[in-house]
């Protein structure tokens, strides 16, 4: 039989973002809403954060032509490939979870909240393995 | 009726508005609004543009000539264009909205709203700049 009493932990321990991203790792599996909360808001702000870094690089390619050709190059390091990969899952959730998120707002499936967190992790990791795949491995690529 | 069901706006109707915060004004409803929106837009435009942009000839590096020649097509204009505004208002409006999560004080929102507006308007300008500089070059 499941154990499904709150974990409750000192009075001085319950508040804070150490206990909640304590409290969120413990109820994972039963309870992943949270962690979607936090993924969502987290992936977000880090895609808001690529956003501007984004219209920076490009704006050369309007105004110096060279530096974009030459930034283009330094950005195909694979350091910088790779943070492009967690950007790229990082969009995959934030769609997917913003696409769950839109159907409870229309009060829609609001009794199958966990088993679509499962879906949309498993396509997630499916499209993050395809941009991966296609990435690592330029030749198979159309 | 076999039972008395309500929901949304309705089941909050009855509320007293006594906390400053809680309001209902219009322009709430629209950002919340356009926020879904824009988010079905970006689905389907982001999935292109990176198909376009990253997923076809991975291997290669992207030039200044490439984006030339992508921007002489006007379906690269118009998907360049409704991604950056798109984009820009998910994002930013986003962003406010975690940050007010933070804010209690309703002066401060409208600050935020005004400093954000602002933010966007000039990125917009900006990417729009950079958009049809490189559509004016060739």
């Amino acid at each position: 039989m499941p154990d499904n009493r709150p974990v409750v932990p000192p009075r001085h321990a319950q508040f804070g973002f150490v206990y909640y991203v304590r409290q969120m790792l413990r109820t994972f599996w039963r309870e992943p809403g949270t962690f979607a909360h936090a993924g969502h808001r987290f992936t977000g702000l880090v895609l808001v954060g690529y956003l501007m870094a984004h219209l920076w690089v490009t704006s050369n390619a309007a105004f110096n032509g060279d530096r974009f050709d030459e930034m283009m190059h330094d950005l195909h390091a694979p350091v910088f490939i790779f943070m492009e990969l967690l950007v790229w899952g990082a969009v995959c959730f934030h769609g997917l979870n913003g696409l769950r998120v839109i159907i409870f707002d229309y009060n829609l499936w609001l009794d199958r909240q966990v088993q679509l967190f499962w879906v949309v992790m498993g396509l997630t990791l499916l499209l993050m393995a395809i941009g991966f795949y296609i990435t690592l491995w330029p030749e198979v690529a159309p | 009726m076999t039972g008395a069901s309500i929901s949304g706006a309705e089941a909050l109707a009855p509320v007293a508005h006594t906390n400053p915060l809680v309001t209902r004004s219009r322009l709430s409803f629209w950002m919340w609004f356009l926020q879904r929106m824009s988010a079905i837009a970006l689905a389907p435009l982001l999935f292109a543009h990176m198909v376009v942009n990253h997923f076809v000839d991975p291997g290669t590096t992207l030039t200044v000539a490439d984006v030339e020649a992508n921007l002489q097509q006007i379906t690269f204009v118009l998907l360049d264009s409704v991604l950056l505004l798109a984009g820009l208002f998910h994002g930013l409006n986003g962003l406010r909205n975690v940050l007010n999560d933070y804010i209690n004080d309703l002066q401060w929102w409208q600050r935020l709203g005004y400093a954000i507006t602002i933010l966007g308007v000039l990125l917009w300008l900006f990417g729009m700049a950079i958009i049809f500089t490189v559509v004016g070059r060739v």
